[in-house]
C-alpha cells in the first residue's frame, strides 16, 4: 500500500485511527498498530510479510541473548549472528542478481559458462527495515537501549506502518520510550495532520507532475534514455534539475507523511530532510538530505573499530561505497555514492575554515551543480546512457542550445517550477517565524495555515483520482 | 619475580580507578583493587610505577577523556538540535485555538471526501475518455492473493471507480492548466522525441508499373506509378466519377439494441503535441516514431501476400498498399520537425521494397486538401473527408467507378472529443470539441457481421450512427473485432478484401459504390488464414489500409505475417 492513494487515505487509515483511538489501553493500541502494520505490508508483499516477521523474531531472540550474555563472548556472538543473518538476507534479496550478473560478465571474458540468473524479487522496504533492526541490535549491544523482552512490541517497532517501507530509518532508541508510554496531544494531532497534508501536497501536486516533465525531457529507462543522443543543452539541464527537485519532493513528501502519521500515534520520529538545497557544500548537503540513512552510516559504519581515525580514506571510501550500494544494486548507484565521497574528501582537504571563506554565490553554484549532476547519475541506471547524458550536458552530442520542446515544456510548467523552488527552500518557514512574533500576524498566519491545509487536502484528493497507482520512488530501494 | 608482576597489575588497577576509567573491561583487576584499597598500600605502590609507564597511562587517560568529552558534546549538540527542531516545528501553529480549528478543518474535509466516496454510486464499465474498461473488484483466489494481484486489484478498483470519475478527471485537467502558460499555444505531453527514428529515405524511388487485373476484360490495364512520393506530384488525371448503382433507397442502419461500439483500441504510445491553444482551432497530434526496418518488413510481407494470392488465384488479383498518414504529417510546426519521424520518407521507404503490389498514394492525395477538415483535432484518427480523398485515389488506382461526395447524405455529429483528449488531459481540447462530419452512401447494400473466427453470421450495419461522444469514430462497422461483409448493388464482378486497422474503417462507406462485394478484416483480430480467406471469397482486389503507426511498428507488422501463415 502506498500513502498517496485514495484507498489508504480514505479506507485503511480512517479504520485504523478509529480502532486505535477507541482503544483506551496502550496494550490494545499496540495490538491495533501491529495488526494494521502487518496488513499494510502484506497488501504489497503477501509472502514477504513472513520474511519481515522472521527478521523481527531473529533480532528479538538475538537481543535476549545479548542481554543474557552481556559483557561476555556470548553477546558478541549473538551480535555477529544477527548482523550476518540480516545482511545476508538483504544481500540475497537485493544484490544476488547484481552479483551474479557481474560474475557472469567476468567469467564471460574467458569462458561460455554462465551462472543462471537467480529469480529473486526485492521485497518492498527491506533496505529500510534491515537497517532499523540493525540499529536495535547494535545499540542493545552497546548498552544504549534496554533489551525488549516482548516480541509483540519489537514486531510493532519493526513493522510500524508509517515508516516501514520507505523510511525514515527510525532507530529503536528514538521510539524506545514511546512503545509503552505515549499519548497523543492536541498539538500532536494538529501537527501530525498538517504534516500529512503537506507531504501529500509535495507528492501529489508537485512530484507527480514534475515526473511528467522528466519523462518528456529525459525519456525513460524502457527506451534507454535515447533522448540524450539529441537533447539540447538547455533541455538536459532543465531535465536534470527537474529530476533533483522531483526526488526531493517525492521522498521528502513521503517522509513528511511518515513523520505526521507517527506523530498522530504519539511517536516522534527524527526529521529526515532539512531543506537540502540551501546547503553551501556537499558535506552540508548530506547533513540535510536523507538524514536518517546518512547518520546511520556515520554512526554504525564510520566508527567501526577497524577503521576509525587510523584509516580515514578507507573508512570514507567504505561509507560512500555502502551509501551508493544501499540505494540500489547497480553500478550507477555505486558511482553516485563514490562521486559524493570524492567531493566530501576534497572539501575535507580544503578544510572547514577555508570552505567558509569561499563567497556564498560561488559555493552555492558549486554545490548545486554537483548535486544536480549527481541526481543525473542516480537516475540514469544504464552506463552508456549516462555517457550520452554527460555529452548532452555540454552539447557534445551535437544538440542545440535550446530547442522548441524544452521551451514549450518550461513555459507549460513554469508555475510548477516556481512552486517547487519556493517550497524547497525555507521561505514559508521563515515567513511563519516572522509572523509569529506578533499576535495579530500570528492569527493571520495560523488562519492561512488552516485554510491551506483544507484546500490542499481537497486538491490532493482530486488529483489522486487521476493516478491509478503512482508509486513512491524510494520504494525501489 | 612473580611478586613484582603481581604488584604491577595492582598498580594498573588503582590507576584506573583514579582515572575513573572504563571499569567494565577490567572487572577482574578492579575486584583486587577494592580489596587492596583498604590500606596505605595505595601510596606505596604508586611510588613503584615507572615514569615511563606513568606517562603512558596518563596519555591514555587524556585520550579517553577527550574521546568521552567529544561524545558528550556530540550528544549535547544532538539534543540541542532536536530541541531546536521541535521548537521550530511547532512554531507554525502555536495557538491552541488554531490547533483545534486545524484538526477540525482537516477532519471535516476528510470525512466529507469519505462520504462522497461511499454514498455515491461508483463508476463502472468503460471510461469514455480513456477508452478502457475500468478495473473491476478482483476475484479472490489463493493464487491471486499470494501473487499480490488481489490486493493490488482492490487498490486499483478503489481509485478507478471513484463516483463521477470522468467529471472529476476533467476538473483535474483544468487544474493542471494552472501549472504554466501556453506560450505560443503549444504544449507537449508524454515522452516527445524520445523514440523517434530520424531516418531519411535516400534509396531509389520505386517507379515499377503494376498491371491491374479487371474481371471481364481480356487483358490487364496498367496503373500509374506504383509509388508516389512526397516530392513527386500526384497524377493529375481526374477520377472517373460516374455512378453505376441505382441510387435508390438506402438500407439505413437503424438504431438497435446493439451494444454501443467500443472505441478503437489503438494505444497512444508516443508524445502528443498540442498547438493553437487558446483558439477554437486547438489541435492535438500524436508524434510519429517511424522505423525503416519495420517498414521494409511490412513491404516484404505484402509482397508475400501478392505471391501467395497470385499463385492461388491464377494471377487474377490485385494487391494494394495504402499507408495512411496521420495528422502529424501535415500540421507539425517547423520548430518541432525533429520531434517526429518523416511520414513521406517512411512511405517512400516502404514503397521501394514493394514488388507487384500497387501503392496507393494517400499522402499526396490528402496533402492537396490539408486546409480542409480532413483530420480531427482531438482524435488521432482522420475525419471521413480525409478518408474520402484517400478512397478516391484508391479507386483511381484500382480502376473502379467512384462516387463524388454529392451522392452521399452528409451528416454531422457535434461534441466529438476524441482519444487525444483522454491521453493528454488537455482541457482546451475538451472545451473545443470536433465536429464529426460523415457521409451516408445512398445506394443499396447489405452488411453482415461475423466474429473474428468467421462464425456467427448476423446482419450488421455499415454505420452505427448512434455512436456518440468519444466513441463517435467507432461508428464505422462498430467493433474492430468483427469481420464485415458488404454486398452492394454494384455489378462489376470486383470483390474487395480490406485488411485494415481503425484508420481503414473510415474508407469503407466510400467504396460501397465501387465494388460488388467488400470484406473488411481487422488484421489484429484475424483468427484465420488471411490468404485462404481471400481465395475463398474470390477476391479480385486486396487492400492493406493501415495507418503509418502500424506499417512501421516492429510489434504490429509481424501480426500481418502471422495471419498469412497461420
Amino acid at each position: 500500500m502506498v500513502f498517496a492513494d485514495l484507498f489508504f487515505l480514505y479506507g485503511f487509515l480512517p479504520v485504523c485511527l478509529i480502532l486505535y483511538f477507541f482503544s483506551k489501553n496502550i496494550t490494545y493500541r499496540n495490538i491495533v498498530l501491529v495488526t494494521f502494520s502487518l496488513i499494510f505490508y502484506a497488501w504489497g508483499e503477501p509472502v514477504c510479510v513472513f520474511l519481515l516477521i522472521f527478521t523481527a523474531l531473529i533480532d528479538y531472540i538475538m537481543g535476549l541473548l545479548i542481554d543474557k550474555f552481556r559483557d561476555r563472548t556470548g553477546a558478541k556472538l549473538a551480535l555477529i549472528a544477527s548482523l550476518v543473518i540480516n545482511l545476508s538476507l538483504l544481500g540475497f534479496f537485493k544484490y544476488s542478481g547484481f552479483i551474479v550478473e557481474n560474475i557472469n560478465n567476468l567469467i564471460g571474458l574467458w569462458s561460455d559458462f554462465q551462472i543462471p540468473m537467480p529469480r529473486v524479487r526485492l521485497p518492498i522496504g527491506i533496505s529500510f527495515y534491515t537497517f532499523q533492526t540493525i540499529s536495535y541490535t547494535i545499540d542493545n549491544y552497546w548498552g544504549k537501549v534496554k533489551t525488549q523482552k516482548d516480541f509483540g512490541k519489537y514486531l510493532m517497532y519493526l513493522s510500524l506502518f508509517p515508516q516501514l517501507v520507505a523510511g525514515p530509518v527510525v532507530r529503536y532508541s528514538v521510539i524506545e520510550e514511546s512503545i509503552d508510554n505515549r499519548k497523543t496531544t492536541l498539538a500532536d494531532m494538529s501537527e501530525g495532520l498538517s504534516r500529512i497534508v503537506m507531504g501529500l501536497a509535495k507528492k501529489v501536486i508537485i512530484a507527480n507532475n514534475l515526473s511528467t516533465v522528466v519523462e518528456s525531457l529525459c525519456g525513460n529507462a524502457e527506451i534507454g534514455y535515447d533522448i540524450f543522443k539529441t537533447q539540447s543543452v538547455a533541455g538536459t539541464w532543465l531535465g536534470v534539475i527537474t529530476i533533483a527537485l522531483w526526488y526531493y519532493f517525492d521522498f521528502s513528501g513521503y517522509s513528511d507523511i511518515a513523520i505526521g502519521l507517527g506523530r498522530i500515534f504519539g511517536f516522534k520520529f527524527n526529521e529526515n530532510f532539512n531543506y537540502p538545497f540551501i546547503c553551501r557544500n556537499i558535506t552540508e548537503f548530506w547533513q540535510r538530505w536523507h538524514i536518517s540513512v546518512g547518520s546511520f552510516f556515520r554512526d554504525y559504519l564510520l566508527y567501526l573499530p577497524i577503521f576509525g581515525k587510523r584509516r580515514p580514506y578507507a573508512s570514507l571510501f567504505l561509507v560512500w561505497f555502502s551509501t551508493g550500494l544501499w540505494h540500489g544494486a547497480s553500478w550507477n548507484f555505486i558511482l553516485w555514492g563514490l562521486y559524493y565521497g570524492l567531493f566530501i574528501l576534497i572539501e575535507q582537504k580544503i578544510g572547514k575554515k577555508r570552505m567558509k571563506k569561499i563567497p556564498a554565490v560561488i559555493s552555492h553554484i558549486y554545490s548545486k551543480i554537483i548535486i544536480v549532476v549527481g541526481f543525473g547519475i542516480f537516475h540514469i541506471e544504464s552506463i552508456p546512457a549516462m555517457g550520452n547524458f554527460f555529452k548532452a550536458l555540454v552539447g557534445a552530442n551535437g544538440g542545440k542550445l535550446l530547442d522548441a520542446v524544452t521551451r514549450v515544456t518550461f513555459m507549460n510548467n513554469i508555475w510548477l517550477f516556481v512552486a517547487a523552488i519556493i517550497f524547497s527552500v525555507p521561505i514559508v518557514k521563515k515567513t511563519k517565524e516572522i509572523m509569529s512574533k506578533h499576535r495579530s500576524t500570528l492569527v493571520i498566519s495560523n488562519s492561512i495555515g488552516v485554510l491551506m491545509n483544507a484546500v490542499l487536502l481537497i486538491v490532493c484528493s482530486l488529483l489522486l483520482v487521476d493516478t491509478t497507482n503512482n508509486v513512491f520512488l524510494y520504494f525501489n530501494f | 619475580m612473580k611478586e613484582k608482576k603481581k604488584k604491577e597489575v595492582e598498580v594498573k588497577s588503582i590507576k584506573y580507578i583514579d582515572a575513573d576509567m572504563d571499569v567494565q573491561s577490567h572487572k577482574v583487576d578492579v575486584k583486587k583493587v577494592e580489596f587492596d584499597l583498604n590500606g596505605k598500600q595505595k601510596e606505596e605502590i604508586m611510588i613503584q610505577i615507572s615514569p615511563k609507564r606513568l606517562k603512558q597511562l596518563e596519555k591514555e587517560k587524556k585520550r579517553k577523556a577527550k574521546a568521552e568529552k567529544k561524545l558528550l558534546k556530540r550528544e549535547e549538540r544532538q539534543k540541542a538540535k532536536e530541541l531546536r527542531n521541535k521548537l521550530e516545528a511547532e512554531q507554525g501553529i502555536v495557538m491552541p485555538e488554531f490547533m483545534f480549528i486545524n484538526v477540525g478543518a482537516i477532519l471535516i474535509v476528510g470525512i466529507a471526501v469519505i462520504l462522497c466516496l461511499y454514498l455515491f454510486e461508483r463508476s463502472s464499465g468503460i471510461s469514455e475518455h480513456e477508452k478502457r474498461e475500468l478495473y473491476e473488484f478482483p476475484e479472490f483466489t489463493v493464487e491471486s492473493y499470494f501473487d499480490g494481484s488481489f490486493t493490488q486489484g482492490i487498490t486499483n478498483w478503489y481509485t478507478d471507480t471513484v463516483p463521477n470519475r470522468d467529471k472529476l478527471k476533467s476538473l483535474v485537467n483544468r487544474f493542471k492548466g494552472f501549472f504554466g502558460i501556453s506560450q505560443g499555444g503549444q504544449s507537449i505531453i508524454g515522452n516527445a522525441g524520445a523514440d523517434i527514428k530520424h531516418e531519411e529515405f535516400e534509396g531509389e524511388v520505386n517507379t515499377q508499373k503494376v498491371d491491374i487485373y479487371i474481371p471481364g476484360t481480356t487483358g490487364t490495364s496498367q496503373s500509374g506509378d506504383s509509388s508516389q512520393s512526397g516530392s513527386v506530384p500526384l497524377q493529375t488525371t481526374p477520377s472517373t466519377s460516374t455512378s453505376t448503382g441505382t441510387s435508390s433507397t438506402t438500407t439505413s442502419d437503424k438504431e438497435t439494441n446493439n451494444k454501443p461500439p467500443v472505441g478503437p483500441v489503438d494505444t497512444i504510445e508516443n508524445g502528443i503535441l498540442i498547438v493553437n491553444k487558446g483558439t477554437d482551432d486547438v489541435r492535438a497530434m500524436e508524434l510519429y516514431g517511424g522505423g525503416f526496418d519495420a517498414g521494409r518488413k511490412y513491404a516484404g510481407i505484402l509482397n508475400s501476400y501478392k505471391k501467395d494470392l497470385a499463385e492461388a488465384l491464377d494471377g487474377r488479383v490485385n494487391v494494394y498498399s495504402m499507408c495512411i498518414p496521420m495528422a502529424v504529417a501535415y500540421y507539425l510546426p517547423n520548430e518541432f520537425k525533429n520531434q517526429s519521424a518523416s511520414i513521406p520518407d517512411n512511405i517512400l521507404n516502404i514503397n521501394s521494397y514493394l514488388e507487384g503490389v500497387v501503392s496507393v498514394d494517400a499522402y499526396n492525395a490528402l496533402k492537396k486538401h490539408k486546409n480542409e477538415y480532413i483530420y480531427s483535432r482531438t482524435d488521432h484518427h482522420w475525419q471521413p473527408l480525409g478518408a474520402y480523398y484517400a478512397a478516391e485515389e484508391f479507386a483511381k488506382q484500382a480502376m473502379v467507378d467512384f462516387k463524388p461526395l454529392s451522392e452521399y447524405e452528409k451528416k454531422i455529429k457535434n461534441e466529438f472529443v476524441g482519444t487525444l483528449y483522454g491521453h493528454s488531459g488537455e482541457a482546451e481540447l475538451e472545451k473545443n470539441p470536433d465536429k464529426f462530419i460523415y457521409y451516408v452512401p445512398k445506394n443499396n447494400y447489405t452488411t453482415y457481421n461475423y466474429n473474428s473466427s468467421l462464425g456467427g453470421k448476423v446482419q450488421g450495419y455499415l454505420l452505427h450512427e448512434y455512436a456518440t461522444g468519444a466513441n463517435t469514430y467507432s461508428m464505422f462497422l462498430g467493433d474492430d473485432k468483427i469481420v464485415a461483409q458488404i454486398d452492394t448493388d454494384v455489378k462489376n464482378g470486383r470483390t474487395l478484401v480490406v485488411f485494415k486497422d481503425s484508420f481503414g474503417n473510415a474508407l469503407i462507406p466510400f467504396l460501397v459504390g465501387s465494388f460488388e462485394h467488400i470484406y473488411v478484416v481487422d488484421y489484429r483480430y484475424c483468427n484465420f488464414n488471411a490468404v485462404d480467406f481471400c481465395v475463398e471469397k474470390g477476391a479480385t482486389d486486396v487492400l492493406f489500409a493501415t495507418s503509418m503507426f502500424t506499417c512501421t511498428s516492429s510489434g504490429k507488422v509481424p501480426i500481418l505475417e502471422a495471419n498469412r501463415t497461420k
